[in-house]
């Protein structure tokens, strides 16, 4: 399960050095052990708190995660009671993973960032939306129009020299089935294995979609808002302020309750707005039946 | 301004809360409340007035720091408004010993505003790396 969750992440990592993490996992018969308190971070099925060497995490169903860091590593200890596999609790182990990674990546100065990334060389479009607002597909739509994507979920965010820059690190989609209404081209995903009873998405890779579309890092000049509101309307975009902008980026990113990483993830993203153009867009249900909407709306941002 | 309890009478002033994050942007600054989670848009003044906070102020300092940076007696309204709203949403909190630093004056002086967004961010949230609200499962 921990091997097949940490392949979803298929892109070799070649934008800095690399660390040692390590992570021992066992199952274990009665872990009788108090809750985490959730003092450092509440997530719906797992608390996390700070301990004096790292951090230790629980979760409903009686998971422990207990992480020793040093300066430049981290090693965990994920403990899971015997017969979750059965139980189908596999999510339970994926949130603690995301913990390990998302704790890796900040450690090492990226921002994670839950949201889309499209490039065409020149610019890049972040792409923001809560789960199930539409970042894959408005992806797919400018992708189909020629862009290039860094990913539709799960990216990274840190500012040089330079300004900002956003990285990707997985081009395994989560997509629809239902948007082969709109990009036949991609045919019927329906085959695919479901990989969450709670959503009807089927994962599969960019490449397969698209050969030529991976891209693997961008400087952004766009963060767009994205909501649906379902109705016969396409594409409605205005400008955001700056404000705007950056109130649009807190919510793409989990902002522990330690304040002097929250202190460092909002300056982050207040770096990125700064240097960016907000636009909140509104897509209808008619959004994507004619590809040359997507064009129109591309040029708008030369 | 103060209430009753014991603290809030024996506090000299009021500080800005250790889980409060300011970050200054190009225009003014965001205060982030890491306990409720909402979030607040501060301009020029409002982000000056809001530092002398940060190691402690007094009311009658903020007011007098204030109007040397410009402010009209209307202006200082809205200030005493401001530290209260500051106040009633726990953004500040009593302090027994205040800095009364002298501050950095705005470039401008403007009316202060503090102006806090509609939806806070959400306290619990999908996973690690999903700030989203989870679904009902």
């Amino acid at each position: 399960m921990v091997a097949a969750n940490l392949a979803l992440y298929d892109l070799a990592w070649t934008h800095g050095p690399k660390k040692p993490v390590e992570l021992d996992c066992e199952f274990s018969a009665g872990i009788a052990e108090a809750a985490a308190r959730g003092d450092y971070l509440e997530a719906a099925r797992m608390r996390v708190d700070r301990t004096p060497t790292g951090m230790r995490a629980t979760t409903d169903h009686g998971a422990v995660l207990e992480g020793m860091f040093t300066e430049d590593s981290e090693h965990w200890r994920m403990r899971v009671p015997d017969g979750s596999a059965e139980r189908g609790l596999a999510f339970e182990i994926e949130d603690l993973l995301s913990l390990v990674l998302t704790t890796g990546w900040r450690r090492a100065g990226w921002v994670p960032l839950h949201a889309a990334a499209v490039t065409d060389g020149v610019r890049g479009i972040l792409v923001c939306a809560a789960s199930g607002g539409g970042k894959t597909t408005f992806m797919l739509a400018l992708v189909r129009a020629g862009w290039k994507a860094l990913g539709d979920d799960k990216l990274l965010l840190r500012s040089d020299g330079a300004g900002s820059f956003i990285v990707g690190i997985k081009h395994m989609l989560n997509v629809d089935p239902s948007v082969d209404a709109w990009f036949p081209e991609i045919g019927d995903l329906r085959g695919l294995p479901e990989y969450s009873a709670w959503t009807p998405k089927r994962r599969i890779g960019l490449s397969s979609l698209w050969p030529d579309s991976p891209a693997f890092a961008m400087r952004p000049t766009t963060v767009i808002s994205l909501e649906r509101r379902p109705g016969p309307g396409a594409m409605s975009a205005e400008e955001m302020d700056p404000a705007a902008t950056i109130g649009t980026m807190l919510r793409q990113t989990v902002i522990p309750r330690d304040p002097d990483e929250a202190r460092w993830i909002t300056r982050e993203l207040a770096a990125c707005a700064r240097g960016t153009r907000g636009i909140r867009l509104v897509v209808g249900d008619q959004a994507y039946v004619d590809p040359s909407s997507i064009d129109a709306f591309a040029r708008q941002l030369s | 301004m103060a209430g009753d309890s014991s603290s809030e009478a024996a506090a000299t002033g009021f500080a800005l809360r250790p889980d409060v994050v300011a970050t200054i942007l190009d225009h003014g600054a965001l205060l982030l409340d890491l306990e409720s989670k909402y979030f607040y848009l501060l301009n020029p003044s409002g982000w000056a007035v809001t530092q002398l906070f940060e190691d402690g102020a007094s009311v009658d300092h903020t007011l007098e720091r204030a109007q040397a940076w410009g402010a009209t007696e209307a202006d200082l309204g809205a200030v005493r408004g401001m530290v209260a709203q500051m106040h009633s949403e726990r953004l500040i909190e009593p302090a027994l010993v205040v800095a009364n630093s002298t501050g950095t004056a705005p470039t401008e002086w403007q009316p202060v505003s503090l102006e806090r967004q509609a939806e806070p961010l959400q306290k619990v949230i999908v996973s690690a790396f999903d700030p989203s609200i989870p679904l009902a499962e």
